[in-house]
């Protein structure tokens, strides 16, 4: 694997985050909404807003607000947040962004754990009741919004059979195990909609796996089945799999909006959610960048996974 | 409308129908009224706290976008200010009066010009250092500061500030202003030789609790002023405000008891919560928590003609907008309704529903087919405000005024209304929290509100200098007249239309004691206490 493919795709990687950060700046500035009358409220009059936008530099030409947030944000100067009690931007970002990859892990975690075995029992069993079931189960779930699943869970896990606590977040210094209880209802929501889709993906490529002429060679050599699935159509189906796993982690850290929002889980899209009704643009600009960073970053590293898993992949 | 807001509209309407003035009623007149003690925290017997510690968990629909006392834009940031903050004088939670708090007196000049303040001794800071005169000074300086919103454009009549010496402090005006005392009452007494910012950054006052930390995006925890100048309160030792923006969650939590109270009304869960057995806290009789308000943009037409605006007035059945709204509605249409000592019963109403009327001013205006009234927009400041709005439009097109309806998040709102794409709208339809005086009640959705897209005020430009006057007026009796002439005006030209006053009760466990819901939906937690 060269140095150079890598240090091309993290170039691509900068071009793509500088188009973000502009696309967000513009935007925010073109929907309507305003930081001072957010902070001072509905009822502030005229001159009180004018003396807070000039605080905030919202009185200053866009372009010039655009260079100066550009120049800061390349010397790592992420500013303070007016409109979030004047907090500073990194202070809010980084502890979010940090608790929306603990909580997308976990959902993945529990996703790849249902969803490779029954992937491959699927495959293995094509045709079968097992396969039918399995695949009446993945689109049940393939077609269940994730708050819907997230609602129900709450409703009967924390209200009627009161096992876990309904929603909120206790940080793991404080108390550990309530914080893995607070994470096991959304983790289980977002993964078992995530496992119905990856499942269907796992046994799509076991089944094309499963086709090819060396799988039938290593029966007709007399191997066991669990060797040849093991051993030789498994590591060839996961390849695709990897890169759905990828993508899909990816997306969930810039989509963790609803789940948090219904499990008050103070992360990435909360804070995203939170600020943009707030009009916190300072807030928004960054956590968007760092979400898309977040995913440029997963997806190089699942193309740089490729190597690794199959020596015939090599970059230049 | 989810699943569980139809499963709570349809259990209040089952409770209504099996009895009009059923349960939640109930539990309204039952912790309406606690028993006040002069002076003192209302509802607690021999002004001890009969049970004392605990934490109060209140749930909050959204992060405060601040904690500073001198900026801040929303609710959920006022709750948790008005803690850790006194202020020179404070509302009576019964009566509304104005009565003394920092300052144990005051007195005004003959002129009217000059008001000294003679402050409590022995008031301590959070930090132990003691409230004087120069730190009331100094707060009144940052509340002056322009970009201090809430109270900087009511205090332009202040001169000067004297601290004369350490318990007394004097404000010199440069006219006679008879709502210097309501206006006292947003100014948070903070330390002298702090900046607005650093108040912000760390709040620190005189008030019942104090400063502990904020947990960004989860909560804001406050511990007991052991120090505070009201002897034995707080009764509770600590206050967490957490956010929880989704009033679904909000409900369950109230109801699986991981919260206490929530600190806004849940209208879209009051089915599953009453019959939980939650307390419904209402506002106190013949006080209600704000007004339902449609804002007609009298710089376009047709809402130019003040025929039209009349027509939407009369058009609107406001007790079928209370029904829809579970009853939490009182049915007026002159602000002052709330408050009836200055209330006119000359002036116009439009309380009672006339479409007949309606139709005959409209054609009076040259609409006899119907009109076109443009783009109503909505703040989605919840359940309830949509189906408000949605009401508003329905109705109107009874009378023929065809109104596009959009339902707004609410920085656009703000935005179309105040901000930077102000007086992009026809009517814009929301509530609004005046200060339950009658000074406010008029001035609030007349003046101080909307006045860049009120043409209005050209219209009727002797509603605006009446009511500066009155500001200054030194007798009862000519101020009187004057209120009364007011509502008159206002009442004809319905450039503000008043559907309603907003009754939604504050839920709360059982086991929160003593809490009085303020008409501005402000929660004062000092003399809150649990019985567990």
């Amino acid at each position: 694997m060269s140095a150079r493919f890598v240090a091309q795709r993290l170039l691509h990687g900068g071009l793509v985050l500088w188009i973000v950060a502009t696309a967000v700046f513009f935007l925010f500035r073109v929907i309507p909404g305003d930081p001072a009358a957010m902070t001072l409220g509905f009822d502030a009059p005229p001159e009180a807003l004018a003396a807070l936008r000039a605080e905030m530099g919202l009185d200053k030409p866009l372009h010039v607000q655009y260079a100066t947030w550009l120049f800061n944000l390349m010397r790592w100067d992420l500013g303070r947040s007016a409109t979030s009690g004047n907090a500073p931007v990194a202070g809010l970002v980084f502890p979010s962004l940090w608790r929306t990859l603990e909580l997308a892990s976990l959902s993945m975690l529990v996703a790849i754990s249902i969803a490779v075995p029954l992937g491959m029992l699927a495959a293995l069993r094509v045709g079968s009741t097992v396969d039918q079931l399995a695949r009446v189960v993945t689109t049940i779930g393939f077609s269940m919004p994730t708050y819907v699943l997230g609602i129900v869970a709450l409703v009967v896990f924390a209200e009627m059979i009161p096992l876990l606590p309904s929603a909120g977040y206790v940080p793991p210094a404080e108390d550990l195990v309530l914080h893995i209880k607070y994470l096991i209802l959304p983790a289980a929501s977002v993964g078992l909609v995530m496992a119905a889709r990856l499942a269907r993906f796992m046994r799509a490529g076991m089944l094309d796996v499963l086709s090819q002429d060396y799988v039938r060679t290593a029966y007709a050599k007399g191997l066991p089945g669990w060797r040849v699935n093991a051993r030789h159509a498994l590591p060839n189906a996961i390849l695709a799999f990897v890169t759905e796993v990828g993508v899909n982690f990816g997306l969930l850290i810039g989509g963790m909006v609803v789940i948090e929002q219904v499990f008050t889980w103070p992360g990435l899209g909360w804070l995203m959610i939170q600020s943009t009704l707030n009009r916190a643009y300072d807030v928004v600009q960054i956590a968007v960048l760092i979400s898309a960073a977040a995913f440029v970053i997963v997806n190089l590293l699942v193309d740089l996974s490729y190597g690794v898993m199959d020596p015939r992949i090599a970059y230049e | 409308m989810g699943a569980r807001q139809l499963c709570g509209v349809v259990a209040v309407g089952l409770c209504l129908l099996m009895n009009p003035y059923g349960l939640l009623e109930q539990h309204t007149r039952a912790e309406a009224a606690p028993a006040p003690l002069a002076g003192g925290p209302a509802g607690l017997p021999g002004g001890q706290c009969p049970k004392r510690g605990g934490n109060l968990i209140i749930g909050q629909s959204g992060e405060p976008t601040s904690i500073n006392p001198h900026r801040f834009g929303d609710q959920n940031a006022r709750n948790i200010i008005i803690a850790i903050f006194s202020t020179l004088v404070e509302h009576d939670l019964q009566t509304y009066a104005i009565r003394p708090s920092l300052a144990q007196s005051w007195s005004i000049s003959r002129d009217g010009l000059d008001w000294t303040f003679k402050l409590r001794a022995n008031v301590k800071f959070h930090d132990g250092s003691d409230f004087d005169a120069e730190a009331a000074k100094a707060s009144l300086e940052r509340s002056m500061e322009p970009a201090s919103g809430r109270t900087a454009p009511l205090l332009t009549r202040v001169k000067s500030l004297e601290a004369k010496d350490a318990l007394t402090f004097v404000i010199h005006l440069s006219q006679p202003d008879r709502i210097l005392l309501s206006t006292l009452l947003d100014v948070y007494m903070g330390p002298a030789g702090v900046t607005t910012e650093r108040l912000g950054e760390a709040p620190m006052g005189t008030g019942p609790f104090k400063f502990v930390r904020w947990d960004r995006n989860r909560q804001v925890v406050l511990e007991r002023h052991t120090n505070y100048w009201r002897q034995g309160l707080p009764c509770l030792d600590r206050l967490t405000f957490r956010t929880i923006p989704e009033e679904s969650v909000r409900s369950q939590q109230l109801r699986s008891g991981q919260i206490h109270l929530s600190s806004s009304g849940l209208l879209g869960e009051m089915g599953t919560l009453a019959t939980a057995g939650l307390v419904l806290h209402a506002p106190p009789r013949g006080f209600n928590l704000g007004l339902y308000n449609i804002h007609t943009n009298t710089r376009r037409e047709p809402w130019r003609r003040q025929e039209v605006r009349q027509a939407l007035s009369l058009a609107l059945d406001r007790e079928a907008i209370g029904r829809a709204l579970f009853g939490f509605v009182q049915v007026l249409s002159n602000p002052m309704e709330a408050n009836k000592r200055f209330f006119n019963p000359q002036a116009a109403s439009y309380n009672k529903r006339d479409l007949d009327q309606a139709r005959q001013l409209l054609a009076a205006a040259g609409f006899s087919g119907g009109v076109d009234g443009g783009d109503a927009i909505v703040c989605g400041l919840g359940f309830q405000f949509n189906i408000f709005g949605q009401l508003v439009q329905s109705q109107a097109a009874e009378a023929g005024i065809r109104l596009r309806l959009t339902i707004l998040d609410v920085g656009t709102y703000v935005a179309r209304t105040l901000g930077g794409r102000r007086g992009e709208y026809d009517i814009a339809v929301c509530a609004m929290v005046p200060k339950p005086d009658e000074y406010d009640l008029l001035n609030h959705p007349y003046a101080k509100l909307f006045t860049q897209t009120l043409g209005w005020i050209d219209q009727r430009r002797e509603f605006y200098d009446l009511l500066d006057a009155a500001r200054s007026m030194p007798g009862d009796s000519a101020y009187r007249q004057a209120i009364t002439e007011l509502q008159r005006i206002a009442m004809e030209g319905q450039a503000e239309i008043i559907a309603g006053g907003r009754l939604d009760p504050t839920p709360a466990r059982a086991y929160v004691k003593n809490f009085i819901p303020h008409t501005q939906g402000n929660v004062f937690l000092e003399a809150v206490w649990l019985d567990r």
